[in-house]
């Protein structure tokens, strides 16, 4: 029952519609051969790296990896990122509360969506956490602390324990209702309606540091540092306290906390971009699509017109998310099947790690362009913050070149990017059965399945993005 | 006017270019593991859980 319950939503998946990138450029590329036939080309890469793995990789090699060291910083620039993070954060209010209120006017529609959402992930894969030292909460947490133990000494009071129950679900909870602002709020691009929700999750984040400590909450709670430190888990950078490490990439996701609720972060991030894709897709949007049936069932419950649509989009955004925890169930179901004695909540725990690149290269396939053309919009809106005409830097003037990159270099980099995030996760996946199955053929039979999802996932992502301007 | 869905039959008919791979796979590894438990057939019971889980 279950295993046909798990190939439904397999097929459920794959009959999604073609969809294109919703926050992205979309264009029509010139390619030399059929779309689909990329699909078929990122399949044999996959079922060829699988081979190899197979034969090639006897024994796991990432659980222990020994870093290299490379320099300490000072404590002084932990503290003036900080300082810069902060000052960024109240420059973006600032101007959401201030500024014009034309969304491509003002700073912090795009400093928001484009370089805090897309930008520091990718950041964060190449430099490592960077987040974690411009954190404007953390670091406003972190002086308050300090300023405390100065005032009060010991009288300060301990923080209370973390429900180890409570994990990361508040995290997935973050990021799930920052993708339903983002994808389906009707005020979304609203500066002032930003600004309100930016410091209504800041004070969400210092009040949930003063109970549980910076550090806790911040690890576990707060869903921007937590998804930024998965990604950065795959850089072969490392940040340990105030030293640089260097270590072979991907080896810093294996040693991701795996408790409560980690699984669900990073469906939610899969699941949501899918759906900001699936958004733009004629079976969704299209006269007689998804969304036009569902709003209408919602407005025929006596809901007015917008909050019938914003239904519609909530009960698609979750399903997405649904569907994702489904596939990696479907997988997690097949490993349980090669025996071993772990329960599939563990196994879906122990291979969570897996699926963090195939998060980021969702991320990379459907927000790229957005960063590669309206992140160039961060040099005059730095210049006139409010949109009022300002030209504080001298770059108000700067535009944007949509010439950068052509429709069909940005197919390329997004195929590149789905067929190297999935051959990642296959890694890590094949490298942590290793580790769980001490027979190497127990192994490799664990991960049939997943072979199976990776190849769901990676012909659902370029079904979604093939539709792009189709 | 409604859509009939056969009018979208060239875009479900591309689709399935789509979801074929993810078909073939399946049917692969699903003789695959046939042929694994068949060869396994002559094994006792505990070899057919292979390992443990550590």
């Amino acid at each position: 029952m279950r295993g046909t319950a798990a190939v439904g939503t397999l097929v459920v998946a794959l009959l999604l519609p073609a969809s294109a990138s919703a926050h992205g450029v979309a264009q029509r590329a010139d390619l030399p051969i059929p779309e689909w036939l990329f699909v078929w080309g990122a399949v044999l890469v996959l079922v060829a790296s699988f081979v190899a793995l197979a034969s090639l990789w006897p024994q796991s090699v990432l659980e222990q990896v020994r870093e290299r060291r490379l320099f300490r910083v000072p404590l002084a620039l932990e503290i003036l990122a900080g300082s810069l993070g902060v000052a960024a954060f109240l420059i973006t209010v600032w101007a959401g509360f201030a500024g014009n209120q034309t969304a491509t006017a003002n700073l912090a529609p795009t400093v928001i969506y484009v370089i805090f959402w897309v930008g520091v992930p990718f950041a964060s894969v190449l430099l490592g956490d960077v987040f974690a030292a411009f954190n404007p909460w953390r670091a406003v947490g972190r002086a308050t602390g300090w300023a405390a133990r100065r005032v009060a000494g010991d009288g300060v009071p301990q923080p209370l324990a973390y429900p180890e129950w409570l994990g990361r679900w508040p995290a997935a909870a973050g990021l799930l209702a920052f993708a339903w602002v983002e994808i389906v709020f009707a005020n979304r691009d609203d500066p002032s309606v930003l600004a309100v929700l930016t410091l209504a999750y800041a004070a969400v984040m210092l009040v949930g540091m003063s109970l549980y400590g910076v550090d806790e909450w911040t690890r576990r709670a707060d869903g921007f540092s937590v998804w930024f430190g998965l990604v950065a888990r795959l850089s072969p950078l490392h940040w340990r306290g105030h030293v640089l490490c260097l270590r072979p990439p991907l080896s810093g996701a294996p040693r991701m906390w795996s408790g409560a609720g980690s699984v669900a972060v990073v469906c939610v991030m899969i699941g949501t971009t899918s759906f900001d894709g699936i958004t733009q897709g004629s079976l969704w949007t299209g006269a007689s699509g998804i969304a036009e049936h569902l709003t209408d069932a919602f407005a025929s419950l006596a809901l007015g017109r917008e909050a019938a649509v914003q239904a519609a989009y909530t009960v698609g955004l979750l399903a997405m998310v649904a569907l994702v925890s489904g596939l990696y169930r479907l997988a997690v179901g097949g490993m349980h099947r090669v025996g071993g004695g772990a329960s599939t909540s563990e196994l879906a725990r122990r291979f969570a790690h897996s699926l963090v690149p195939i998060a980021f290269a969702y991320l990379v396939a459907h927000y790229f362009s957005l960063l590669a053309f309206q992140g160039q919009a961060i040099a005059y809106l730095a210049s006139d913050p409010l949109g009022e005409c300002s030209d504080l830097l001298g770059t108000a003037s700067a535009t944007i070149n949509y010439g950068l990159l052509s429709a069909t270099g940005i197919w390329y980099v997004q195929v590149a990017a789905l067929v190297l995030g999935h051959f990642c996760a296959l890694v890590l996946a094949h490298d942590r059965a290793l580790a769980t199955w001490r027979d190497k053929r127990a192994a490799t039979r664990s991960q049939y399945w997943m072979l199976l999802v990776m190849v769901a996932f990676t012909s659902l992502g370029l079904w979604l993005l093939s539709s792009a301007a189709r | 006017m409604t859509d009939l869905p056969l009018a979208h039959g060239g875009h479900w008919a591309l689709s399935l270019l789509y979801i074929a791979p993810v078909v073939l796979i399946a049917l692969g590894l699903w003789w695959s593991g046939r042929r694994e438990r068949s060869q396994d057939g002559g094994a006792s019971a505990e070899d057919e859980d292979h390992g443990e889980a550590t």
